[in-house]
């Protein structure tokens, strides 16, 4: 993975991009990204005129200071990317995935566009979702297929993965071990960002239920994990930031682990035991991580504040 | 779409006459007569008695397949492949020329018995880890194959170890299962721990409630070791009136959508899209699919030339279960 | 494989008095650390001291295997292949060529030390991500592997404690061990540990718990790191 400021992409919301007043007030919502949907959410007989939305939302998407995403349609590869790639865009978020093949008919599509366009060659990014069983069975090759592929993995919830596996979801049982499983081990095995999701149940299928995407936001970030999956409602988008946002005690912690890291070296150990913990090399790059993910956060956060805060001011010139 | 209702699958043994007999009046979706059960030295005489039992096994219109013993591969296709055999269940498969082996053998035996070519199938069932991690040559080595699973007890003992009830280990396995079979186009079968390991008969509920599990893992039938099981599995697998109604109104408010512009709708709580409503298509077509079954069920099990006990036909026969 | 190997004790190859008191606690194998115990400045000493360790646990009772480096295979090789050793541990196995490398070069120091030839086992340890995603492979690069581990994974690969305490993604990397071993004929070793105990803080009776866990999904015996957890791993791994 390249060095560097980690990317913070902690929440994020699905629009269909037809529906105006969702991408006109999505610079409201705080999300450090926003995916401009013209798949699932999109009705077929508006799909045309959702392409000819797209160069005009980002602009809107950006005055939040999020990340403007697009996912487009796993049949209309070309039409899709012929209305997605434009300057600002910085990923295309692509459904189904099967085989890794796909994937680079993407890469090289996207490639060309980039050299039309003007865009900086590399910047889109591929987000190749897993939803079938087919998909999971290729998850490595897929995920190896192309170096836009930045960040993998598979969530739970997923809606199309349920349909194909046949299963019912928002049961009180992780059904998706495997198929998490597989994607992770493949996400790590290519050095990409993960994107996962411990378990915590999820019976209701609510998908404004800010408690439970905190408690989902906070286990992940237990784990180690940053990159979020996103929501479908603004009523989410805060409990995803608040959750995955180290806090100011994680940090502090984190700044204790180091000073205890140093007396291990010092002891000239690998490693000790202090106040019933294990202190050692890991410990330490995990504390490390934290403190440079919470300083990521708060720069992020502060990026965003300030483009909300041009957004407002111009919006006040207006009237 | 093409659904495969087979949700029960009894097993009995081809040597217990009683059990054979009374195997048509379970309401099972399918009856497997097992011959790998089988002492050796009983094998040729239970060889000989599958001819006949295969049509007393299917009169109540269910599916009958024979399970075979791997060592004695041939001599147990050659002693079931008759007309009104649905397939063969296949143990103890390894590698992928397990399974080109019964299938050429399968076509054979069709030839000669007048049988369609190709028109037995086959039940995959995986016991050792190389099966596990092979399985996806195994899957794609015969478009026979309708339905795998494994057998977990028998996979514990190839890997030497006794399972605790606590803690599934086959979470792995079956997951893979899941998804390779899937992926291939095969209905993964199979129960839920610790009832996949021990094959108790615990009762309705506790059945019930495992082949629910199982179903939501994936899994699209169950092998059922004893009679009391079917029932429970066959309901388990059968959209529940409240699932179909719930979906009844994914599908208008999905509708109504659409009609409005947008395919992204809210309802209880939850986002009806595009995967959703395909979803509930599905689930509406199954439930479907199995009330056609039954009613196929229940119209063999109530001929009177059948010769079924007339009791049991009053019970297979009652309400529909929509 | 006639002897059991419920215990492999990990230690530090750079403290003689630690080796002597691992041979001592009744594990079944101890396993002599060239690699994550032993600090980088110390390995060269430590690589001195491997063939009077060897002895010292053989004396004891125990198996030897020494915990090479694949980075740094060449020496630790050099340095560990001693009549007396059973096998070696490569941690942090990665690509199924590392294997084909040590195992070649074991099959030459076998010839020229007088050992039998095809007689010293490798143990891969996965430790990382792309060890497990080569796994199967990397157990057939080589008819000497006879042992999978995660080794301490749970350590390198950044998983911390789900909400329900497992540590994150460590079961289900267990049970894809268990089925990769059995599939390429290799033994799977590992315990079930639970957050916090991560292996090195777990006292005797956690680390039995742990063991019976894994145990029950097919593990054949474990790794420790403290020579308190020996007694509890043969017991929870002797063959009933």
């Amino acid at each position: 993975m390249a060095k560097g400021r980690p990317v913070v992409r902690r929440s994020g919301l699905t629009m269909p991009v037809v529906t105006a007043r969702f991408v006109d007030n999505a610079w409201r919502r705080g999300c450090d990204f926003v995916t401009l949907d013209l798949e699932d959410s999109v009705p077929q007989h508006l799909k045309a005129h959702a392409r000819s939305l797209i160069k005009d939302a980002i602009p809107k998407i950006e005055r939040g200071g999020a990340e403007p995403f697009a996912r487009i349609n796993h049949d209309y590869v070309e039409a899709d990317l012929e209305a997605v790639i434009w300057p600002g865009l910085i990923r295309v978020k692509y459904p189904k995935t099967e085989h890794a093949e796909e994937v680079r008919r993407l890469d090289a599509i996207i490639t060309r566009l980039e050299r039309e366009r003007g865009i900086r060659p590399g910047t889109v990014e591929i987000d190749p979702s897993i939803e079938t069983a087919l998909g999971v069975a290729h998850v490595y090759e897929i995920a190896a297929a192309s170096r836009r592929v930045k960040e993998f993995g598979a969530t739970t919830g997923g809606y199309d993965l349920s349909r194909d596996l046949g299963v019912e979801m928002f049961v009180d049982f992780d059904q998706f071990v495997y198929v998490k499983g597989e994607a992770e081990l493949a996400a790590r095995a290519l050095g990409l960002g993960v994107r996962a999701a411990p378990f915590v149940a999820n019976t209701t299928g609510s998908v404004s239920d800010g408690k439970r995407a905190f408690a989902q936001a906070e286990a992940a970030r237990k784990c180690g994990l940053h990159l979020g999956g996103g929501g479908l409602n603004p009523a989410v988008v805060e409990s995803h930031n608040a959750g995955y946002t180290p806090g100011e005690e994680d940090v502090r912690d984190a700044r204790w682990v180091l000073e205890q890291y140093r007396r291990v070296i010092a002891s000239g150990e690998t490693w000790l035991e202090i106040e019933n913990r294990v202190i050692d090399a890991y410990e330490a790059a995990r504390a490390r991580d934290t403190i440079e993910f919470a300083a990521a956060c708060r720069e992020r956060d502060r990026d965003k504040a300030e483009a909300v805060a041009r957004t407002q001011a111009a919006l006040a010139l207006g009237a | 779409m093409a659904i495969l209702v087979r949700r029960s699958n009894l097993l009995v043994a081809i040597t217990d006459a009683a059990a054979v007999a009374d195997s048509c009046g379970h309401d099972a979706d399918a009856v497997t007569l097992d011959l790998e059960a089988v002492a050796i030295a009983d094998k040729p005489a239970a060889r000989a008695l599958i001819k006949d039992a295969i049509g007393v096994a299917g009169r109540a219109a269910a599916e009958v397949f024979v399970r075979t013993d791997r060592r004695f591969l041939h001599a147990d296709l050659a002693a079931a492949a008759w007309p009104g055999l649905s397939g063969i269940m296949l143990s103890r498969v390894e590698c992928a020329a397990d399974v080109t082996d019964a299938a050429e053998a399968l076509s054979t035996l069709e030839r000669s018995r007048g049988i369609e070519v190709g028109s037995l199938s086959l039940i995959v069932l995986l016991e050792s880890a190389r099966a596990v991690w092979d399985m996806r040559a195994i899957f794609a080595a015969s478009s026979r194959i309708s339905q795998a699973g494994l057998d977990e007890p028998d996979l514990a003992m190839s890997l030497g170890f006794e399972p605790d009830e606590a803690l599934d280990p086959f979470v792995y396995a079956r997951g893979r299962l899941a998804v390779e079979a899937t992926a291939a186009g095969i209905a993964p079968v199979g129960m839920a721990y610790p009832l996949s390991v021990w094959p108790r008969d615990d009762g309705a509920e506790v059945i019930e409630g495992a082949a629910t599990r199982a179903r939501n893992l994936g899994m699209k039938g169950a092998v059922c070791p004893h009679a009391s099981w079917v029932k429970p599995v066959n309901a388990a697998f059968t959209p529940s009136p409240e699932l179909v109604a719930y979906n009844k109104r994914v599908r208008a408010a999905f509708a109504a959508g659409i009609a409005a512009g947008t395919a992204a709708v809210p309802l209880d709580g939850r986002m009806i899209d595009v995967p959703v409503d395909e979803w509930a298509i599905v689930v509406l077509a199954t439930a479907e699919a199995c009330a056609a079954r039954d009613a196929e069920k229940r119209v063999a099990g109530s001929d009177p030339g059948n010769n079924l006990i007339s009791d049991r036909t009053e019970v297979i026969s009652g309400p529909p279960g929509d | 494989m006639n002897q059991q190997r419920r215990s492999w004790l990990l230690t530090p190859l750079s403290r003689p008095r630690e080796v002597e008191d691992a041979a001592r606690c009744g594990a079944d194998v101890v396993v002599l650390d060239l690699v994550e115990l032993v600090r980088e400045e110390e390995k060269h000493a430590a690589r001195l001291g491997v063939a009077a360790a060897i002895g010292t646990a053989q004396a004891a009772g125990a198996e030897a295997f020494v915990m090479i480096d694949p980075l740094l295979a060449y020496a630790d090789l050099h340095a560990c292949v001693w009549p007396g050793l059973a096998g070696v541990v490569i941690a942090r196995a990665q690509t199924p060529s590392q294997v084909e490398e040590i195992a070649a070069l074991l099959g030459e120091l076998e010839g020229s030390r007088g050992i039998l030839p095809g007689s010293l086992e490798i143990a891969a340890a996965l430790e990382t991500a792309a060890g497990n995603q080569a796994a199967y492979e990397i157990a057939r690069a080589s008819p000497r592997v006879r042992t999978l581990t995660l080794g301490r994974a749970d350590l390198v690969m950044d998983l911390r404690p789900e909400p329900c305490g497992e540590i994150h993604l460590l079961p289900y990397l267990m049970q894809r061990l268990v089925i990769v071993a059995g599939a390429a004929g290799a033994t799977p070793i590992g315990a079930w540990w639970r957050s916090p105990d991560r292996g090195l803080l777990a006292t005797p009776q956690n680390t039995g718990a742990a063991a019976r866990r894994g145990r029950a999904i097919g593990f054949k015996g474990a790794m420790c790191l403290r020579a308190n957890q020996v007694d509890a791993l043969n017991c929870a791994y002797a063959r009933s």
